[in-house]
């Protein structure tokens, strides 16, 4: 693998000194939790990087454990951003030692899924084969235990294509995410319903992978490739009138609006700022008085999870007054941490048992409340919950979708 | 339903957007990180040392009437802080965290100093008087806490001896976070309960607080049934298990109160029309948006907490520059760093009328915001050891009046 | 009664210097320091390894001196040197003139100095002012004096010398006009050490010993302030290209980046102050060169003297071994036998200092040993703390999280167990922090005083009841280089302290009960 000299951003180094040595961080790492090989993300992040100097070897292979839930930097009452820091300390030692197959394979994993769409079959059964998913942890590293999505029957990008938008006064980009085009279209379709009920005219603007595995695995220059094209046709998109971009995937979302302008530095900020998850987007409309969306009575008891990344949005749970607007729907938030998954991390044969101690306080207070659906935006965290729970998991726009009773609009 | 913005995370902003809810407001919590209760005792302190040059007061509900009239307990009332005693061990109660104390008599705690602190309430878990401690157990490689200088201290200071012991846990995490994890589990507890089954049969116990974040009173109750004997906890320095468990529990019940909590976002400064405010301009790295609302409360904190922030010879509330109060150019802090009369910076704050609205040449500086909690100018909570009270008290008063609006 | 051949009064890098150079010629020392190793200018100046370029124009003599030290330096102690290479920058406004001579100077004294282009010298070094107009580099070099100090007395030490810390000179012993030795007061209360020659090395208190000894000795103490900024800016020492001035100088020192420095004559090296305008001058100045120190954290500011020996050779000889430094033998100069001071000088050339009065030394004693500082190697010690800072980071897995004792600094429980028999039986935590640099992070002893404190009880060297006050002695020591600077992120730091220790803990009270 070729080695590529490192050039040093300045920013790492001006990014630790409001750091008060609170240790909140710490209280908040799902890893610190399990394991004493991580040192936890204060060590990693700003103590560590006040001993950085250029051009020296700087970390261990411990920086891989950090998982990259942004927990830490979304709890840091002085604002370090000690995740980031962990991130750049990530991408000097893949500089200096590369990066595993495995990390290599699930962070393309948008070059490998649509030939899971093509051959749906085949890539199911390889998927939940004992044999081939030993081959595949051996081979490639990639966890036999770990779960594993579906592939859908038809890709939500063909959807896209066909879609016929009804012309509105208001306008918004559907931007649905590698996983939603290849394995839960359900998720678009979902929201898709939610928004045609609100009146509002939807585009597809052009779109490939966010990159955001990419960026977790310290892989920038792979991540900017994706978004000079994804950022340049969703400006295409508010030139044209959309007035907010919808993301319905937390990671997506913070590769699209933050992650592109602080670690990429592309230029977008008319994009940076539209960008919204599709329930906090009703919620606007809804606050403008322009929705009148009506749900039937369902008995349902959701457990609600707060995926990690949709907490470093800093949008809140836009979600939970929602369904609780369903009759009949009791809803609680799970409050009770990271699920483990953290995208790629709880599929690497390295990392997965991490994941899996990390998920157990989730797993645990599911099994306590017993509810009849755990709810999360971010698709990882579904598949984990689920995984871990036994119970079925589902984006909350799907919830909303299947309540939703006909409105006069 | 009249919409409650609280800016800050901590007891003082979770009492106010909790009561908010209570109340019948729709309330929403702004924090950027999480407060500073995850670095203190996890006790509630009323009030200790009115007096930088006076005792400790032994009765902190009674000591209340004597203080000054810009004193943010002379503001709420003793009846406010009473009640909002009573309702925080209700509120945690129901989250399975029980508290001791009412604030009548003070308590003691011994903390890792081997000193004894003063305070209202406690967690159950430090509920137990330092005099009847017989036992310190120190964790091996837990490097928060000092057994032997411990027993030793606190032999001083109770006249009888206090043995010391050392349970090695197994190879794995040892921090604070570690341990406390750690003892979620069945295998992990029962070998501390079976160590002191043989070294401290029904002894009492005392142990670094770090029992895990959930269930500590249930599985203190299993260890101390197997060994006979009583645990408690002693509080040392952050990460507080017991701050982080007060928190939960509160934050918990704000969730369930259907509080919408937007974690990760800086309040920047007020959206302005016609003279009020009518909502924050909040960011979150490079994107910001506006919330929009009726009602504000301003719980950040003071130093500590991002409420106020400082550069050479000058502070500022980091917010709305709200004008200040009990500080002006000259040292932020003492000669000495351990001043028992305290630091001056600690002592400034933001000035509050009789409904907790921040004023500014004597006239509230608008209806409807309110501030409650350690950016209140008028008190030190340090020194006097009185931030939980303060917290609670006008965190509950503030949510409550902007719940309602001027009446 | 103790008793030697030779007492070194005074434990700053010249003293240790001393009293390594006389043990490895096989002579007996008793190395006396008043308060820690380095307690004086040692341990506050600006950890400078010159190459000399600061001298290169006004004083070639000097020059010369440092960079042959300088070179021998980073040979026979590499362990308590960072090798970063220094550049000399000037900014829109300073004589371009200077530069020229500077160039010349340095070719005349052997300095290697390289002028580079600006955007080179920007790419090197990102944080510096991007106006500069140019840039040399030279063979400045950052030194840790606390460690140098520290080697020296524990290669001494290896060679049969005994060091006394927290042990003050207060009176000589004498046998007529003779000095036979010194009176001191330490820990274990007033006695007497008896040597054949006693050297004082006491820096700014040279002067008032001096005295007590009956001899005139005349310096001008010159305080030098500086400002320690909480990371490091830059990696190399930058130096500003005009004749020295006030803060024209920054130096990475481990982490940290120190600002300086000021001159203004005092009348006595203790109870320094360090005053509002020169932390202006060393901000502004600071700011000129490096953008970032207007949002910098501020870390501590401190102070320290510059003894600059004064007097013109009176009466007697005195011989000027060099313009910088002397090595007065009273004898010769003032008829006090058994007494030689030695003066002047600065840390770059601590070990040529040392050479000189030891030579004097050995000839009063009738030793024929010559010196051999200068080939043998300083040998790192069991004890000696991993100083390069990614020597620290990468050990950094190696200690468990719950043996970190200090995080900041990346101070294990094992490195502070490594040195404690160092403090004998003392239990003080600045004397710790001096040699593992425990407390001197961003928290400035906030988490870590009280482990390290835990370490030391645990090993038995902390009384019942003393606990509180050794803390308290510790923070408050901290606390008083803080406040000079305390506002912004240091400001909440100290907030946060003061919440722990005296909130939580009850110190302020010493203990409720």
């Amino acid at each position: 693998m070729k080695r590529k000299p490192i050039t040093e951003p300045l920013r790492p180094d001006t990014m630790f000194d409001p750091c008060i040595k609170c240790t909140i961080c710490v209280t908040a790492c799902p890893v610190a939790q399990i394991t004493d090989k991580f040192p936890g993300p204060k060590q990693a992040g700003p103590d560590a990087q006040r001993f950085r100097t250029r051009g020296e070897p700087a970390e261990g292979d411990w920086i891989n454990l950090c998982t990259g839930c942004l927990r830490c930097q979304v709890d840091c009452p002085a604002e370090v951003p000690i995740a980031e820091i962990n991130l750049y300390a990530k991408q000097r030692y893949a500089a200096r030692k590369g990066r595993d197959v495995a990390t290599h394979m699930l962070s393309h994993a948008h070059l490998i899924s649509p030939w899971g769409v093509r051959f749906r079959w085949l890539a199911g059964l390889m998927l939940r084969w004992r044999l081939s998913r030993w081959f595949a942890e051996k081979l490639f590293g990639i966890d036999r235990q770990a779960p594993m999505p579906p592939f859908a029957k038809k890709r939500f990008r063909d959807v896209a294509r066909d879609y016929r938008a009804k012309p509105a006064k208001r306008k918004v980009a559907y931007f649905y995410g590698c996983f939603t085009d290849c394995n839960d279209p359900a998720v678009g379709h979902a929201v898709l319903k939610l928004l045609e009920a609100a009146g509002v005219e939807v585009m597809f603007p052009e779109q490939q992978c966010c990159g955001a595995a990419l960026i977790g695995s310290g892989n920038f220059a792979a991540a900017r490739k994706q978004n000079e094209v994804n950022i340049p046709a969703l400006q295409q998109a508010v030139d044209a009138g959309c007035e907010a971009i919808i993301v319905g995937s937390p990671s997506c979302a913070l590769a699209l609006s933050r992650e592109a302008h602080d670690l990429l530095e592309l230029d977008g900020d008319e994009v940076f700022n539209r960008v919204i998850d599709p329930l906090g987007y009703l919620s606007r409309l809804d606050e403008a008085g322009e929705l009148n969306l009506r749900f039937r009575e369902t008995k349902l008891f959701a457990a609600f999870h707060e995926a990690c990344h949709l907490a470093a949005l800093g949008w809140g749970m836009s979600a939970v007054p929602w369904l609780r607007r369903i009759p009949g729907a009791t809803v609680r938030v799970l409050d009770a941490g990271c699920c483990g998954l953290a995208g790629t991390y709880g599929l690497k044969r390295k990392t997965a048992p991490f994941a899996r101690a990390i998920g157990q306080n989730v797993a645990d207070r599911i099994a306590q409340w017993e509810p009849d659906v755990v709810v999360s935006e971010c698709e990882g965290c579904r598949m984990q919950l689920t995984h871990l729970s036994g119970v079925p998991a589902k984006h909350p726009a799907q919830i909303l979708a299947d309540a939703l009773e006909e409105t006069d609009k | 339903m009249r919409r409650v913005l609280v800016i800050g995370g901590g007891i003082a902003g979770l009492t106010a957007a909790l009561s908010a809810a209570r109340a019948g407001a729709d309330a929403t919590l702004l924090q950027v990180g999480q407060g500073a209760h995850h670095l203190f005792s996890g006790c509630v302190d009323v009030l200790t040392y009115p007096q930088a040059d006076g005792e400790a007061v032994a009765q902190p509900l009674t000591a209340l009437a004597d203080l000054r009239d810009d004193h943010p307990y002379a503001k709420v009332g003793v009846e406010a802080v009473r009640e909002a005693l009573a309702e925080f061990k209700q509120i945690v109660g129901e989250q399975d965290l029980t508290y001791v104390g009412d604030g009548e008599n003070q308590k003691r705690v011994l903390t890792a100093m081997g000193t004894f602190r003063h305070t209202a309430l406690t967690p159950a878990t430090m509920a137990i008087d330092p005099a009847e401690i017989d036992v310190v157990c120190g964790l091996a490689h837990f490097r928060n806490f000092a057994e032997s200088m411990i027993a030793a201290e606190l032999s001083r200071r109770i006249g009888r001896p206090v043995k010391t012991l050392l349970f090695t846990l197994e190879k794995g995490r040892r921090d604070a976070v570690g341990i406390s994890s750690r003892l979620r589990r069945e295998e992990e507890f029962s070998a501390l309960a079976e160590f002191l089954a043989a070294e401290a049969k029904g002894a009492t116990v005392a142990l670094p607080a770090v029992l895990p974040v959930e269930n500590a009173e249930a599985i203190k109750a299993q260890i101390e049934e197997h060994f006979g004997g009583r645990l408690v906890e002693v509080p040392g320095l952050p990460p507080s298990l017991a701050g982080l468990r007060l928190m939960k529990a509160l934050r918990r019940a704000a969730l369930d109160a259907s509080v919408a909590s937007v974690p990760n976002a800086r309040a920047i400064g007020p959206v302005e029309e016609n003279g009020r405010i009518v909502g924050i301009n909040v960011q979150t790295g490079n994107v910001s948006r506006e919330l929009r609302t009726d009602a504000i409360v301003l719980a950040t904190g003071h130093l500590v907490g991002g409420g106020l922030v400082s550069a050479r010879g000058r502070l500022r509330e980091a917010v709305f520059g709200l004008p200040l109060r009990g500080w002006s150019r000259g040292p932020f802090f003492a000669e000495r760093f351990l001043a028992t009369e305290g630091h001056p910076v600690l002592q400034a704050g933001v000035p509050v009328d009789a409904h907790l609205h921040p004023v500014k040449d004597g006239g509230a500086v608008c209806r409807n915001l309110y501030a409650c909690g350690d950016i209140l100018a008028g008190f030190d909570p340090y020194r006097e050891r009185s931030g939980g009270g303060v917290a609670l008290s006008t965190g509950m008063v503030a949510g409550r009046l902007a719940a309602r609006g001027e009446s | 009664m103790e008793r030697s051949e030779v007492v070194v009064v005074g434990g700053g890098v010249t003293g240790c210097g001393v009293a390594r150079d006389l043990a490895q010629r096989g002579v007996g020392v008793i190395l006396l320091e008043q308060g820690d190793l380095a307690y004086g200018a040692t341990g506050r100046c600006h950890g400078l390894l010159h190459s000399g370029v600061r001298y290169a124009v006004k004083d070639p003599v000097a020059a010369k001196e440092c960079i042959a030290e300088n070179t021998l330096l980073r040979k026979v102690a590499p362990h308590c040197i960072e090798p970063t290479g220094g550049l000399v920058i000037a900014l829109p406004g300073d004589d371009p003139d200077y530069y020229d001579r500077l160039r010349r100077g340095c070719e005349d004294t052997g300095i290697d100095c390289k002028p580079l282009d600006t955007q080179d010298a920007l790419d090197l070094e990102p944080a510096l002012n991007p106006r500069i107009t140019c840039a040399l580099s030279v063979p400045d070099a950052s030194v840790d004096p606390f460690l140098l100090s520290q080697e020296n007395a524990r290669a001494a030490q290896r060679d049969g010398a005994v060091v006394h810390t927290h042990c003050k000179v207060v009176g000589f012993l004498r046998d007529g006009d003779r000095i036979t030795g010194v009176r001191v007061v330490g820990d274990e209360g007033e006695r007497e050490i008896h040597a054949a020659v006693t050297v004082l090395a006491a820096g700014g208190w040279g002067m008032p010993l001096a005295a007590l000894a009956g001899v005139r000795v005349g310096m001008t103490l010159s305080k030098g302030s500086l400002i320690i900024m909480n990371r490091r800016f830059c990696d190399r020492v930058i130096n500003r290209c005009r004749m020295p001035a006030d803060a024209d100088l920054i130096i990475p020192n481990g982490p940290t980046s120190i600002i300086g420095t000021t001159s203004i004559t005092v009348a006595k090296p203790d109870g320094l102050i360090i005053e509002e305008r020169e932390l202006d001058v060393m901000l502004a100045e600071g700011v000129e060169m490096v953008p970032g120190f207007a949002t910098g954290r501020t870390l501590r500011a401190y102070a320290g003297v510059r003894p600059l020996y004064q007097e013109e050779d009176a009466t007697g000889d005195g011989r000027n071994i060099s313009r910088g430094f002397f090595v007065l033998d009273h004898d010769e100069r003032d008829d006090v036998p058994g007494l030689v001071s030695i003066v002047g000088g600065k840390l770059t050339t601590y070990r040529l200092m040392a050479e000189k009065t030891a030579d004097k030394v050995c000839k009063i004693l009738g030793v024929n040993q010559p010196c051999r500082t200068a080939e043998t190697p300083l040998r790192p010690s069991k004890r000696t703390p991993h100083y390069r800072r990614y020597e620290r980071l990468a050990r950094l897995n190696e200690t468990a999280p719950g043996d970190m004792i200090c995080e900041c600094e990346m101070v294990s429980r094992e490195a502070i167990r490594a040195i404690l028999p160092e403090l004998n039986g003392r239990a003080d935590l600045a004397d710790v922090q001096h040699r593992t640099r425990l407390g001197m992070g961003p928290c400035q002893g906030g988490l870590c005083s009280y482990r390290g404190l835990a370490v030391m009880q645990a090993e038995g060297l902390v009384e019942a009841g003393q606990a509180a006050p050794v803390l308290t002695q510790f923070l408050d020591k901290r606390f008083a280089g803080i406040a000079p600077v305390l506002w912004g992120d240091q400001l909440r730091e100290e907030a946060l302290n003061y919440a722990f220790y005296a909130t939580l803990f009850g110190l302020d009270r010493e203990g409720e009960s």
